[in-house]
């Protein structure tokens, strides 16, 4: 196992140096740059654009710039933006924990939510709860996260107000209110509408795929011959049926566990959260290559390192599993 | 459709806050006048607080109220106005020397910058360093600085400043703010100062937090030099990326001042009854179609050869009378925008020139006739007999404008249409931004000529030289040789490059409108582009605001020392 996992992480090293040149090609041959938005503003001269495109290196070969981007990431320094002047690390390290938070909450939210769905559905299908259950996450899924979000803001920001002092009853964004910034209970207040746009589609998607993996595996042999043991239902369901059920759902786990740092850029966007996603996509928009490089390349590292996550977790649950 | 999907659900909104009973309480309490806190919602985060770092309007908005009191600024007449200057240097108080060449500042007495330091000559000695280093890393706000051969401080108060030659922009240089010696640091090092994240200003307001990616507070500052101002005790600035999510905000009242709302007015004034209006001020976007007057695709960005089409000014000319302008202004684009015949459309430079070519489709149908273009089966004309054109060519144009800016997509789809009803097919061929706007080397359609049509809002400042010069002298055509032209319509006009030149070495103004605005009769003339209208910009202020100037050669915050909250 542990050979395995050493292994594995040797073998990140080229793969993220592939990675790496495919990013930055990518990158770069998108059109435009980040002197673009200068280039249209009347105060800005020509010279002058051609003075910084000299200055931040812009005019020279792209393999040449490559070189400099991958010395740098050598030394452990994503470069600084274009437009802040900013070290990139600095601005990445501010958005992370707050993409954490989010994307955290709202995932476990989901997790808690979406498992027992998934388990009683699959327990008694075909029943009330299972098909209330199916409608319910039939439209979370098909409700785009944009819409529930503008429709949250309207519903619990713009028509309800808290009856004793008038004010909206949840916040329509950001983090904090003024002044009680850190506050813990005014961070809660303001995570709820992110986070029920954010889970909502989760949940819906988790607890169906936990239900169809759960009903066949209650078809299997094993589980029959546990009820024929005499076994008590939740043995049968807990221990035996759960566990293999679950299996296909870490795989599904692990590829979005990248989106704990990566973002939500829709739900950042509307409720005004500063997290990764919003980072990535003003970065993307202003064509801020330091920026956006470093975020692509880390989201690209944690892909890598929950897909090792998720390989030695099916040895875990799944001790058939055999690493060679 | 966003929008719209937001009123609808606001109106639902509405109704269920009806049902339930809520909704009538104040949202916020209204503070008593002078004093309280001030929040305005801006859709991205300023880049810096540097004003002569920023490439975009953003930085601005922030900027304006705290780091961008100068010697002068501009006020919403066009004029400029003393601040940290004790007046206006001109020729009549001595100020400026007769030859122009020596400008005399006197600051006001008793200046000091936010951090209790006293704000001297040095100080403005000190500004003059940076902006005229050519490695300072400044992207605006530098012209001129180059032809200050010395800075002169007899005294804390007095700054005398000798010209290598007349400059026009002397009062506008000094527009923008000053730096402090003892808080910034090495000239060429200016992008990177921590000033620029956390500056020491002479402005009304000081920074107090930067929290990335969602508000920036600022306290008075108390050293400001306006005694008793700013009224004020705290302005925020917070970051709203969604123009629904800011709408909503104006609506329960929890801020003042919105930037851009993305609503026209007649719909925002409606949703936002007793809370807050729209208010619109011309903007200096200017938008018109631009005509290639020279061969498309013949590998020659050069105007040598006509374009077979549009080389001939009496189509040009059938376009300009196909446009329904105030049908344009009024319905399609409901009011938001004024009317604009010709590149000077506002500013002290600004020419009343009338729409020759006004709309009319008969005229249109009259001139393609004579021009040698007769109507084909399929309601497109065809060329028989046209001046360029081989005989069956069909009189089908493409009409080049960027994506993702509604205005501009609903204007291209009228113009289509407009087009159609006299014969002529216009394609509309939109193009990221970046494309449109890109460089020679990058092939830019209007940068190597090859486009028919070109839409796009342009625009200049208080110094319009540098840009008009770029836009219309025929020395401008970009070719491999001058690939950072900007004549993108090939147009040679003598006149128009003599009246150019003149505008550039003149001192007065008058002379200069007057050379102007010979410009723009020329463009009316002979119809290189055709304009359509100039964007006015807009903001949403709450109705407990007062004591706002809107202002456009300013920003959001410009005159925020004399907000109050009522």
């Amino acid at each position: 196992m542990q050979t395995y996992a050493l292994r594995r992480i040797l073998q990140t090293i080229p793969i993220l140096f592939i990675i790496s040149i495919l990013l930055f090609f990518l990158v770069r041959s998108a059109p435009g740059g980040p002197l673009t938005a200068a280039r249209r503003n009347p105060n800005i001269s020509k010279e002058q654009i051609e003075v910084l495109e000299e200055k931040l290196g812009l005019n020279d070969p792209l393999p040449v710039q490559y070189g400099r981007w991958l010395g740098d990431m050598f030394n452990g320094n994503l470069g600084e933006s274009i437009k802040f002047r900013r070290p990139v690390s600095e601005m990445i390290g501010e958005r992370i924990p707050n993409t954490l938070l989010l994307v955290g909450v709202a995932f476990l939210i989901t997790l808690m939510v979406a498992i027992p769905i998934g388990i009683l559905s699959a327990r008694k299908p075909y029943s009330l709860f299972d098909y209330t259950m199916t409608t319910v996450t039939f439209i979370g899924q098909s409700i785009p996260v944009y819409w529930l979000g503008l429709g949250l803001i309207v519903v619990f920001y713009v028509a309800l107000k808290n009856p004793f002092t008038g004010e909206p009853l949840f916040p329509v964004g950001g983090m904090n209110a003024r002044g009680k910034e850190g506050e813990l209970l005014d961070t809660i207040w303001h995570l709820v509408l992110p986070v029920t746009a954010l889970s909502l589609g989760w949940i819906a998607w988790y607890s169906r795929f936990l239900r169809s993996s759960m009903l066949d595996v209650l078809h299997e042999d094993y589980v029959r011959t546990a009820r024929a043991k005499g076994l008590k239902d939740n043995v049968v369901y807990y221990k035996h049926a759960l566990r293999n059920a679950i299996l296909p759902l870490v795989t599904l786990i692990a590829l979005d566990l990248p989106s704990l740092f990566a973002g939500a850029l829709f739900v950042e966007t509307i409720f005004s959260w500063p997290g990764m996603g919003r980072l990535f996509w003003d970065a993307a928009k202003g064509r801020d290559y330091p920026v956006l490089l470093g975020v692509v390349m880390i989201t690209a590292v944690l892909i890598i390192v929950c897909n090792i996550l998720a390989d030695l977790a099916y040895g875990w649950l799944d001790p058939q599993v055999k690493y060679e | 459709m966003k929008i719209k999907m937001f009123t609808l659900l606001v109106i639902l909104g509405l109704v269920l806050s009806a049902c339930s009973g809520g909704g009538n309480a104040p949202a916020t309490e209204p503070a008593s006048s002078g004093g309280g806190t001030a929040v305005l919602i801006l859709p991205e985060e300023p880049t810096t607080l540097n004003y002569y770092l920023a490439d975009a309007a953003i930085v601005r908005q922030a900027a304006d109220a705290t780091s961008m009191t100068g010697l002068v600024t501009i006020d919403e007449t066009g004029n400029f106005v003393p601040t940290l200057a004790q007046e206006i240097p001109t020729t009549e108080n001595g100020g400026l020397s007769s030859d122009y060449l020596t400008v005399t500042w006197k600051l006001k007495e008793g200046l000091k910058w936010s951090d209790g330091e006293a704000l001297t000559s040095d100080d403005v000695k000190f500004t003059v360093e940076v902006l005229s280093n050519p490695n300072s890393g400044a992207l605006v706000g530098t012209s001129g600085f180059d032809l200050i051969t010395k800075t002169e401080t007899p005294d804390d108060t007095t700054i005398v400043l000798t010209y290598s030659e007349a400059y026009p922009g002397y009062l506008d240089q000094f527009a923008y703010g000053l730096f402090p010696r003892h808080a910034t640091g090495k000239p060429e090092e200016m992008a990177s100062w921590e000033w620029n994240r956390k500056p020491v200003v002479a402005g009304p307001f000081v920074l107090s937090s930067w929290e990335s990616g969602k508000s920036l507070s600022f306290t008075r500052n108390p050293n400001y030099y306006e005694a008793g101002k700013p009224y004020l005790d705290e302005i925020v600035f917070e970051i709203v990326p969604e123009p629904a999510a800011q709408t909503a905000m104006m609506l329960n009242g929890e801020a003042q001042m919105q930037l851009w709302p993305g609503e026209f007015k007649a719909d925002y004034d409606t949703l936002l009854t007793g809370k807050a209006q729209q208010y619109l001020i011309p903007g200096i976007w200017n938008m018109a179609i631009d005509f290639n007057l020279s061969a498309p695709f013949d590998g020659d960005p050069t105007a040598s050869a006509p374009h077979p089409i549009l080389g001939d000014i009496r189509v040009r000319q059938a376009i300009a009378h196909a446009i329904n302008y105030q049908s344009l202004q009024q319905d399609v684009l409901k009011g938001s925008v004024g009317d604009s015949t010709n590149p000077f459309a506002y500013g002290w430079y600004k020419c009343e020139l009338p729409r020759q070519n006004g709309y009319d489709v008969e005229a249109a149908n009259k001139l393609l006739d004579e021009a040698g273009w007769v109507m084909g089966d399929d309601g497109i004309r065809v060329a028989k007999g046209a001046k360029y054109a081989e005989d069956g060519t069909r009189l089908s144009l493409e009409l080049q404008g960027y994506t993702a800016f509604d205005p501009l997509q609903l204007t291209e789809e009228f113009i289509v249409e407009n087009l159609k009803a006299v014969g002529i097919e216009a394609r509309i061929q939109n193009y990221d931004f970046s494309i449109i706007f890109g460089t020679f080397e990058d092939n830019s359609p209007r940068a190597v000529g090859d486009y028919d049509m070109l839409i796009f809002d342009r625009g200049f400042t208080t110094e319009p030289q540098g840009y008009n010069f770029d836009a219309y002298h025929s020395s401008r055509i970009p070719t491999a040789e001058n690939p950072t032209g900007g004549n993108y319509f090939r147009w040679v006009n003598s006149e128009v490059d003599a009246a150019l030149e003149a505008a550039g070495t003149s001192f007065d103004s008058q002379t200069r409108k007057d050379a102007y605005c010979k410009v723009g009769q020329a463009v009316l003339d002979e119809l290189p582009q055709v304009y359509l209208y100039l964007f006015q910009d807009n903001y949403g202020i709450a109705d407990n605001l007062t004591g706002y100037t809107l202002n456009t050669w300013g920003s959001m915050s410009w005159g925020v020392q004399n907000w109050k909250l009522k």
